[in-house]
């Protein structure tokens, strides 16, 4: 079992509330949307539920639920290959899911990947299981050759910007590690 | 019929503007050595991943897309097909030569050669699907979906083994993946 899911099962049917201000998540969508990205693949978490939402509400994506992350990267690639951009928003749990295949299908076919990441299981995190992961990740990211953004506060989001320009320009793999605090509504 | 003679006849029964992705190994290396196409994805490593590979190519593209798989391998990724019967692309072909075991490590036996049934399982994640057991019904069955196109799993009984293994590929894995990118992007897309 997962610990995902037990954590998430407390807000669940919960729908983000609105916020007055420009989400961080609706300026995400647009900056990708503006590179050419328009499929959204996803196993949720709650720290990232408002950019799904917003996602799925938005006619520039689409949204596709795989069963579990390795999955997802397949079909980042397939479409990729497609000539389509795709973007994969997990848990960073999910990274653990996905170390052979990145290994052997994107680094070794030249594929680069982009990766939208809740970073659970940091001095913010309430589910215990989830801390050992949270604090390899930085690592685990590093050790495959993803580029890793870490996103702290929405005072982060131009760097979002210009790292995601970075990764669409230069084609190679970059994961934005979103904090607890950087997301709406948490 | 062994899996090298199912893949003959599915390469020889399908257009040229047909994608076709290879599972990892031997399946890749047959159809590489049997029919070269700039539309043949050989996947080489990322076990399991064929048929995402093909639902993620389905989706954003107007030709149909045949996944060439192995029971071994739709095991060890069985979330796919209920992925594939919930988005069930029209244009999506998933056929699973079942030889009961994992062909390319020594031959041990998979779980459908003891229990699993894989077209039943495709049936109730939500796509078409039929068992075929000669190499003359697989053409036909291909055939079939080439008209009627739907989100379908063959599943093609390979009882005897091949006679000897194919060579690797002569490409890299970056070679494989422009020359099928570029193949791709000379129609459109969607």
């Amino acid at each position: 079992m997962t610990t995902r899911n037990l954590d998430d099962t407390a807000i669940a049917g919960a729908t983000p509330a609105p916020s007055p201000q420009r989400a961080v998540e609706t300026t995400m969508l647009d900056a990708l949307a503006h590179h050419g990205i328009d499929l959204a693949i996803t196993v949720p978490c709650k720290y990232i539920a408002r950019l799904i939402v917003e996602a799925e509400q938005d006619a520039r994506f689409a949204v596709l639920y795989p069963s579990r992350e390795e999955e997802g990267l397949g079909i980042a690639v397939g479409a990729a290959l497609a000539g389509r951009g795709a973007v994969m928003l997990l848990q960073n749990s999910g990274l653990g899911n996905m170390v052979n295949a990145y290994c052997s299908l994107n680094v070794y076919y030249g594929l680069p990947l982009c990766l939208v990441v809740s970073h659970r299981g940091d001095e913010l995190e309430r589910v215990p299981a989830q801390v050992p992961m949270g604090a390899r990740t930085s690592r685990l990211l590093e050790l495959l050759g993803i580029r890793v953004v870490e996103l702290d506060t929405p005072a982060d989001l131009p760097r979002f910007e210009r790292e995601l320009a970075a990764h669409c320009r230069d084609r190679t793999s970059v994961a934005f590690l979103g904090k607890k605090t950087f997301w709406s509504g948490l | 019929m062994n899996r090298p003679e199912a893949i003959a006849a599915v390469l020889a029964a399908v257009p040229d503007d047909v994608i076709v992705v290879c599972n990892i190994a031997d399946a890749s290396f047959e159809a590489c050595q049997l029919n070269d196409r700039p539309r043949n994805f050989y996947m080489l490593g990322s076990f399991g991943l064929a048929p995402s590979i093909g639902l993620g190519l389905a989706l954003s593209r107007r030709e149909r897309v045949v996944v060439i798989n192995g029971d071994g391998a739709l095991l060890y990724n069985l979330g796919s097909l209920a992925t594939e019967g919930r988005y069930a692309p029209a244009n999506y072909l998933h056929l699973v030569i079942d030889n009961g075991a994992h062909g390319a490590t020594g031959h041990q036996p998979t779980a459908t050669s003891v229990s699993t049934d894989l077209a039943a399982v495709a049936v109730a994640c939500g796509l078409s699907s039929e068992r075929v057991q000669s190499v003359e019904d697989l053409g036909k069955a291909v055939d079939r979906w080439l008209v009627q196109g739907g989100a379908r799993l063959i599943v093609a009984t390979a009882s005897e083994r091949p006679a000897r293994p194919a060579p690797l590929p002569p490409y890299s894995g970056p070679q494989i993946a422009e020359r099928f990118a570029h193949a791709l992007a000379e129609s459109p897309g969607r």
